[in-house]
């Protein structure tokens, strides 16, 4: 939320990539804040573009 | 028959000036190499604006690629080049598997420019015309022969005439 002061939340299910609330540029550190905060390496050659399309699939895929 | 291709790609120097601190080292060692960072250095500072050209000339060169990969394929796309010299650009790994999948062919021709909080980065290549034209054809034969034996290497923009390409107006 801190690099979009427009908003003032993020809906569990709203698309981060369509909404271009994570872009091409920020991609990297999107997956580097993921990977610090599970603890767990993400695998970018076999990355499956719905782990991170939401926060709720985030949550599912990497932090359950 | 070859089509003409076209990436671009704008880079906010703000975005830039993030990279460059030390606290986003790490994420910033994912997208240039350290050569490039060493390219990106100047009187043992790295300059943003030269990050952020690298960052558009990568991006201007994915979108050549025309692939649905959800990252641009920052360590696959190599941009080389001091000041004063004009970027080279050469594809390995995955990113050259999917210029060839893409079927672009020769040379991947870049140019990159700055002004005020923008840094632009824009590529060209050619590649065959797989719509319109039967690749059984005789004319485009030579072509698919030559994209399939073509080495990596064959994807980096080498010498004055080439760049040529692109700086001449």
């Amino acid at each position: 939320l801190s690099k979009h002061p427009e908003r003032t939340d993020i809906p569990s299910d709203l698309d981060l990539i369509d909404t271009r609330l994570v872009d091409s540029l920020s991609f990297i550190e999107f997956i580097f804040v993921i990977e610090q905060a599970s603890n767990r390496d993400i695998d970018t050659e076999s990355l499956d573009l719905s782990q991170l399309r939401t926060l709720e699939a985030i949550e599912r895929s990497f932090f359950d | 028959m070859t089509v003409p291709r076209v990436g671009v790609d704008l880079v906010p120097l703000a975005r830039a000036r993030q990279l460059v601190e030390p606290s986003y080292r790490a994420i910033l060692e994912r997208m240039l190499r350290p050569e490039e960072i060493d390219e990106c250095t100047r009187c043992g500072v790295l300059d943003a604006s030269a990050v952020a050209g690298r960052l558009a000339v990568k991006e201007a060169v994915f979108k050549l690629l025309r692939t649905r990969e959800p990252m641009v394929l920052w360590h696959g796309i190599v941009v080389r080049g001091t000041p004063g010299t004009w970027p080279e650009v050469h594809l390995s790994d995955r990113a050259a598997e999917l210029a060839r999948h893409a079927r672009l062919i020769g040379p991947v021709a870049v140019s990159v420019a700055h002004d005020g909080d923008y840094a632009i980065g824009v590529a060209t290549a050619f590649a065959v015309h797989h719509d319109q034209v039967p690749i059984t054809t005789s004319d485009t034969d030579h072509l698919r022969e030559e994209h399939r034996h073509v080495p990596v290497d064959h994807y980096s923009t080498r010498g004055r005439q080439e760049m040529d390409f692109v700086q001449t107006p």
